[in-house]
């Protein structure tokens, strides 16, 4: 369509040029042709037309659907087509006002009139000849028919010379010539007109003719006597050319009034011509420069369409739209470089922010991972007390179950443990600064489950943004002050074993040895008292023996020797030993795979032991019952131990596993403190619980060996 | 774009009616008014020779008259082509000759000046006499034949010949009155010797 109208517009200028042509006297364009060629004109005005409807119908299509930039050249359309229109239509009612005056002038009345007289002038010239031939012929028949017959011809021919006449010639009734007296003897006559004669019966007949570009005056007059008209005998003819000068004007005058009467009586034409082919250039040039108007209109407003369309996209934060730059060095060229240079600043720095942001996001992910794999919580809050950030740790150590605490306050409300408030409150304290010490960190003991657990709290300060915030690190220590008391706790038996155990087998010999030496002097009571206090030493050294051993045996060095171990194959070996003691144990196994890695020996001990606390704790119950259970998940063997005896006392439970404390009045507390470091050493972890109606519950996990059964 | 034209058509019914005005004004332009008459065509052989006698009724409206007393010459084409009729080719022409019959008012002499196809020059008192000094053409030579048995198409044609008219009468496409030509006489005959 730009390359369309630029065409269709030159054909129109070609077309209105050639129409103009054929106003003037060509013969290059014939009438035909000028026809079509008029046709051709109308055609293209039409399909002008039609193409400027099918762009107003584009354009407001385009203003319908609201593309930017449409608007903008309506308006330019709108501006140029009444620039064209106002001066064009001036300057055509000018023209045809102008036109219709001038072609009017040109008829002018006095040129008319004076035209008219020339052309009048010429023929009462030739009437004046006529009438001077009539007479000339008057004179000549009157003397020729009063003239004898063998006189007529020098008669004749004497008048004719007197007269100054071309041609005389005498013709009987039927045309015959009777004389014959020419100026010019070599011409010959033409034949008259037998009807000229009869009407020159009257008297004279007269008329002028044009012959060989000569006017000549012709007359016919019947042969006049004195005595007698003779109508049927004889006839004069006179032929007298008009003198050359005066026909010569008499002919020009009579071709500037033919040409002017010619002219006037197509004046109607003119007018309609000239006026009809003004308005085709009047509509061609409106129609050409409307059609032009709308390829410049789209010429201006592309660009600012462009850059509209690209500001909509850049709002959308399409920042990489660039317009292309076609060369323009004037304002819109620079306006578009100006904005292409400004989209890719855009540009790079959104990349850069997106950059920066996707670091910043990976980071926080990253901060996020770490939050939710560590085990210490952390809850960040404001001075208000509301929650800023948290990890799922600190909820856990910290037991919130309402979960997401995100912009909530940390208060009262959100701990379900009572045992847990007094951190909360110390939170408080912390934060309005009501301590009397200010203590950023705390250990508190809580109850969880029955179990006491050691929560220390850490308090730091961070400022951001003028903003007070309060970074609150949670630790659940109780594995950590456990593992240092059995750490302190090994220590210590191990000292009081090399301590101990060295002075007794010195002092188990001399107790033997004073037996043996003073037996014998000794009477027999004083024997008996002796025997008695060495039985009680040696009694007491062999116990402090076992205990030592206990005591060397707990605070032994790891030293595993790790087998495969099918779990429920040691399970079995092991009941079948109580068979002979009469105690009801229940073994299911329900796990397909038993296998692990460990010391059968230590593991062997382990459930002895446990199935040993178990017995001592049913000594008192009517159906002692154990029930062995193996259980697996994915990953970890799980053995239950259950009986249905007294059960742990409350006070020792959250520290069974430590030495020295037991419920029972024999033994040296040391069993569970072992069991536990065996199983520690084999990576896994026990946990002994009442149940809810009677016994207690012991549940060893271990790891197993993958991709193996049993 | 046709099928957008054609929608656009059938859409705009004014434009469809202009458009079919157009076409109506084209055809009708073409339209031969039919006012001259040709009667009693015929052929004459003479040895090889051929002569053509025809008498034509001339009518002119009274617009036309005028004209011819404003100074207007009508100048008549007369065209008499001999054709040889071929079923499956282009037609021969045997031979072709042009005529012209004028008639103009001289003002000077204030009679009506005719000239016949011969070439013959006559002054009238009315247009009447003028018309009818042109209306008869007698033993006018057009051509000569050759082949003996031959059987040939004679076509005669009369018209205006508008170049002869002022230009604006010529160009005016609204003035139809001056389409004054006859129809297309046609004769078989059979050339004898």
């Amino acid at each position: 369509m730009r390359y369309l109208i630029p065409i269709i517009s030159l054909i129109g200028v070609s077309l209105l040029i050639l129409l103009a042509k054929s106003l003037g006297n060509t013969d290059l364009i014939s009438n035909e042709t000028f026809r079509l060629l008029f046709i051709f004109n109308i055609l293209f005005i039409f399909a002008l037309v039609i193409l400027i409807s099918i762009q107003i119908y584009r354009l407001l299509s385009s203003i319908k659907k609201q593309i930017v930039g449409s608007k903008l050249t309506l308006r330019l359309v709108i501006s140029f087509t009444l620039m064209i229109i106002i001066p064009v239509s001036i300057v055509y009612l000018v023209s045809v006002s102008f036109l219709t005056k001038s072609i009017n002038s040109w008829f002018d009345v006095k040129v008319e009139s004076a035209l008219e007289g020339g052309l009048s002038l010429g023929q009462k010239t030739l009437n004046i000849l006529m009438k001077d031939v009539e007479l000339k012929s008057r004179s000549i028949s009157y003397t020729i028919g009063n003239t004898a017959m063998d006189q007529r011809r020098s008669v004749l021919t004497d008048m004719r010379e007197k007269f100054n006449i071309e041609e005389v010639i005498i013709y009987d009734e039927q045309l015959k010539i009777l004389e014959l007296s020419s100026a010019n003897e070599s011409q010959i006559p033409t034949i008259p007109n037998y009807e000229d004669i009869e009407k020159s019966l009257n008297g004279f007949y007269g008329f002028i003719e044009e012959v060989d570009n000569k006017i000549l005056l012709r007359a016919y007059m019947p042969i006049i006597s004195n005595t007698e008209i003779s109508l049927s005998k004889s006839f004069l003819e006179i032929k007298q050319p008009i003198p050359i000068e005066i026909a010569n004007l008499a002919i020009s005058v009579e071709s500037v009034y033919e040409d002017y009467q010619r002219l006037a009586y197509s004046r109607k034409s003119l007018n309609i011509i000239y006026t009809l082919t003004l308005t085709l250039v009047l509509l061609l040039s409106i129609l050409s420069a409307v059609a032009i108007s709308f390829v410049i209109s789209r010429k201006f407003s592309e660009p600012l369409s462009q850059l509209a369309n690209a500001t909509r996209e850049i709002s959308r934060g399409n920042f990489n739209k660039a317009i292309p730059e076609q060369g323009g060095k004037d304002e819109l060229g620079l306006l578009v470089k100006s904005f292409n240079s400004m989209t890719r600043q855009l540009d790079s720095a959104t990349q850069d922010a997106k950059n920066n942001q996707l670091r910043l996001e990976l980071a926080r992910t990253f901060l996020d991972t770490i939050l939710t794999n560590l085990t210490s919580g952390v809850v960040v809050i404001d001075n208000k007390k509301i929650v800023k950030l948290h990890n799922p740790a600190g909820l856990k150590i910290l037991q919130i179950k309402k979960s997401p605490i995100k912009n909530k306050l940390l208060d009262d409300t959100l701990i379900i443990n009572p045992s847990l408030k007094p951190i909360i409150s110390f939170i408080y304290a912390y934060i309005n600064q009501s301590m009397i010490n200010k203590e950023s960190s705390q250990e508190f003991k809580i109850e969880k489950k029955g179990v006491d657990r050691i929560i220390r709290i850490q308090i730091n300060t961070i400022t951001q943004e003028d903003n007070l915030n309060y970074i609150l690190l949670i630790d659940d220590i109780t594995d950590l002050t456990d593992a240092q008391r059995n750490k302190v706790w090994s220590e210590v038996a191990r000292r009081l074993a090399h301590e101990i155990k060295n002075p007794l087998t010195p002092i188990q010999l001399s107790a033997e040895r004073v037996e043996h030496k003073l037996k014998e002097k000794l009477d027999d009571s004083d024997k008996n008292i002796l025997t008695k206090a060495t039985r009680t030493i040696v009694n007491q050294v062999n116990a402090l023996k076992i205990m030592v051993n206990e005591f060397t045996e707990y605070a032994r060095p790891t030293k595993i020797q790790k087998n495969k171990i099918d779990i429920d194959l040691l399970i079995q070996n092991i009941i079948d030993l109580y068979e002979a003691l009469n105690i009801n144990i229940s073994y299911e196994c329900k796990s397909k795979k038993s296998v692990i890695y460990g010391d059968e020996n230590k593991l062997r001990q382990v459930v002895i032991n446990l199935i040993d606390n178990a017995k001592d704790a049913m000594v008192n119950s009517k159906q002692p019952k154990i029930d062995i259970t193996i259980k697996n998940d994915k990953k970890n063997l799980f053995l239950e131990i259950l009986d249905n005896g007294k059960g742990i006392p409350k006070e020792i439970l959250s520290n069974i596993f430590e030495p020295y404390v037991t419920s029972k009045t024999h033994g040296t507390g040391l069993g569970l403190a072992i069991v536990m470091k065996i199983i520690d050493e084999h990576n896994g972890n026990i946990s002994i619980k009442n149940n809810q109606t009677i016994g207690a519950k012991v549940i060893i996990k271990l790891p197993m060996v993958e991709n193996e059964k049993s | 774009m046709t099928d957008f034209f054609m929608k656009f058509l059938k859409k705009n019914k004014l434009i469809r009616i202009l458009f079919l005005i157009i076409l109506f004004n084209f055809g009708h332009s073409n339209a031969t008014n039919g006012n001259i008459n040709v009667s009693q065509f015929e052929l004459e052989q003479i040895q090889k020779d051929i002569y053509i006698n025809f008498h034509q009724n001339i009518i002119f409206n009274k617009n036309i008259l005028e004209g011819l007393r404003n100074g207007i010459i009508l100048v008549f084409d007369v065209k008499f082509v001999v054709i040889k009729e071929k079923s499956y080719w282009f037609d021969d022409v045997v031979f072709k000759k042009n005529g012209q019959l004028r008639i103009k008012y001289r003002n000077l002499l204030k009679k009506y000046e005719a000239l016949n196809i011969k070439g013959e020059k006559a002054f009238f008192r009315t247009s009447q006499e003028a018309i009818n000094f042109i209306s008869h053409v007698d033993n006018w030579y057009v051509g000569n034949v050759r082949k003996k048995d031959t059987i040939l198409l004679a076509n005669l044609k009369i018209n205006l010949n508008k170049n002869h008219l002022p230009k604006p009468i010529q160009i005016n496409i609204n003035d139809t009155k001056w389409n004054i030509r006859s129809n297309e006489i046609t004769k078989l005959f059979k050339v004898v010797h």
